[in-house]
């Protein structure tokens, strides 16, 4: 009885460890940033920011919340972007400046 | 004496602006509604831009879900270009839209910095621009017009500059660069010279009259330019602010066939109505989700009937505004 109940942790072990590695739970891994930006107001512009962190490496996905003049970029794992990258790209969107705060081992959008 | 002028401008502010609050009649009581948001035949995800063709199709720039998307005067569901991003003829952001006398429909690309030409049944006939600011070159083009001669019209946005074009997609000319109109000399610009004639400063969307004059919506200069074809200033009207007359973020423009124009106000949530020469008529909207208010208007275009249809962006709807009676306008 207590073998099959130690068989049963070692397989429980293995399945957790083994699922850990799986692509999905990876996914965690993906990095958020938030850009908060001064002057965010329509889309025109919005979009024009949105263009500009496309082309940033490791780029993933943007989602620009206009009421809050906020972005979150996500960024692939094992791909860094530093904050004067950002800060350029914010800046080739037209705007003045950005506040950068980075969410590591974010969540898996 | 000091006193005597603060005084005086006070004064005068007032005035303005009381007047200006309730100089404008309502001429549309009827408001028509279509859309939601969603990916289906008939809903939106940020619709951007919009045109109409001489039929009174209505041509909608579906820029979330990179497709233009064709309707019925009604606002009936017809047809579809483009979809995901899949080489010539596909869009990853349909910003701007325009139609010519023979039914070709053009369509910018803001994130492609590109214009493509198709004809009315949806064949891809032409596409031009990259990316930069050469002549003929884009930094995220937002608005296209046309001519009577045909002649193409783009808002260069991000180069802050008009750009002209031939049928064809041969460059012929442009103007304008930056200049960003100070908010206190635009908000008082009936008071402080308001520099800065021919320049821009986020040009997003551009329209011609029946005259070919060209209206140009200085968008963060919360203002309108009018010139001529050929790129020389002929007026200006608006300035900052929240009453008639004045915007916060000028967006869409177009002309009706009498030459009323109307310009959609972005951050103010309406539409304005001019006279050809500038002077401020009417206003509608407010924020809201109801018919008749707005969550940020992008883009405009009136048809035959002198309906006016409005792409209201955050509520993933058009809005169609009908005048009292028709055949006034």
């Amino acid at each position: 009885m207590n073998f099959k109940r130690k068989l049963f942790g070692c397989f429980l072990m293995v399945a957790f460890i083994s699922l850990s590695a799986f692509p999905l739970f990876a996914e965690s891994d993906t990095q958020k940033i938030m850009i908060k930006v001064e002057g965010l107001y329509c889309p025109f512009c919005a979009y024009g920011l949105e263009k500009q962190l496309k082309k940033l490496d490791g780029f993933k996905k943007v989602e620009v919340n206009l009421k809050h003049g906020v972005a979150e970029l996500y960024i692939k794992p094992g791909v860094t972007v530093t904050d004067a990258v950002i800060q350029t790209a914010v800046e080739d969107a037209g705007f003045d400046s950005a506040t950068i705060t980075r969410k590591q081992n974010g969540d898996n959008k | 004496m000091k006193n005597n002028s603060s005084l005086k401008l006070f004064v005068i502010c007032v005035l303005v602006f009381s007047l200006s609050a309730c100089g404008g009649v309502d001429p549309y009581s009827r408001v028509d509604v279509y859309g939601q948001k969603g990916e289906k035949p008939g809903e939106f995800n940020e619709p951007f831009a919009i045109a109409v063709d001489r039929s009174n199709h209505v041509y909608v720039a579906d820029a979330r879900n990179k497709r233009v998307q064709k309707f019925s005067a009604k606002g009936k569901f017809l047809e579809q270009l483009g979809g995901e991003i899949n080489g010539s003829g596909q869009f990853e952001k349909p910003s701007g839209l325009a139609i010519d006398g023979t039914g070709n429909v053009y369509v910018a690309d803001y994130d492609l910095d590109r214009i493509q030409k198709f004809n009315p049944k949806g064949m891809l006939l032409l596409e031009w621009g990259t990316s930069g600011k050469l002549p003929g070159q884009f930094n995220s083009p937002s608005g296209l017009a046309i001519d009577s001669e045909d002649n193409i019209f783009v808002a260069d946005m991000y180069n802050h500059r008009v750009q002209k074009f031939d049928a064809q997609g041969k460059f012929l000319t442009s103007w304008g660069s930056y200049h960003p109109v100070s908010v206190l000399k635009s908000v008082f610009n009936f008071i402080f010279s308001e520099e800065g004639e021919g320049l821009f400063n986020y040009p997003a969307r551009i329209a011609v009259d029946g005259e070919d004059r060209v209206y140009v919506s200085d968008s963060y200069n919360n203002r309108v330019q009018v010139f001529s074809n050929q790129g020389k200033f002929l007026f200006k009207f608006g300035g900052a602010g929240l009453w008639g007359g004045k915007f916060r973020v000028s967006s869409g423009i177009t002309v009706g066939k009498n030459g009323r124009v109307f310009v959609a106000d972005f951050y103010n949530n309406r539409i304005q109505e001019f006279s050809r020469d500038g002077c401020f008529i009417a206003k509608r909207g407010g924020g809201g989700k109801e018919p008749g208010q707005f969550d940020g208007p992008t883009d405009l275009a009136v048809d035959s009937e002198g309906r006016v249809h409005v792409v209201d962006w955050g509520n993933h709807r058009i809005q169609v505004f009908k005048p009292e009676d028709p055949v006034k306008k």
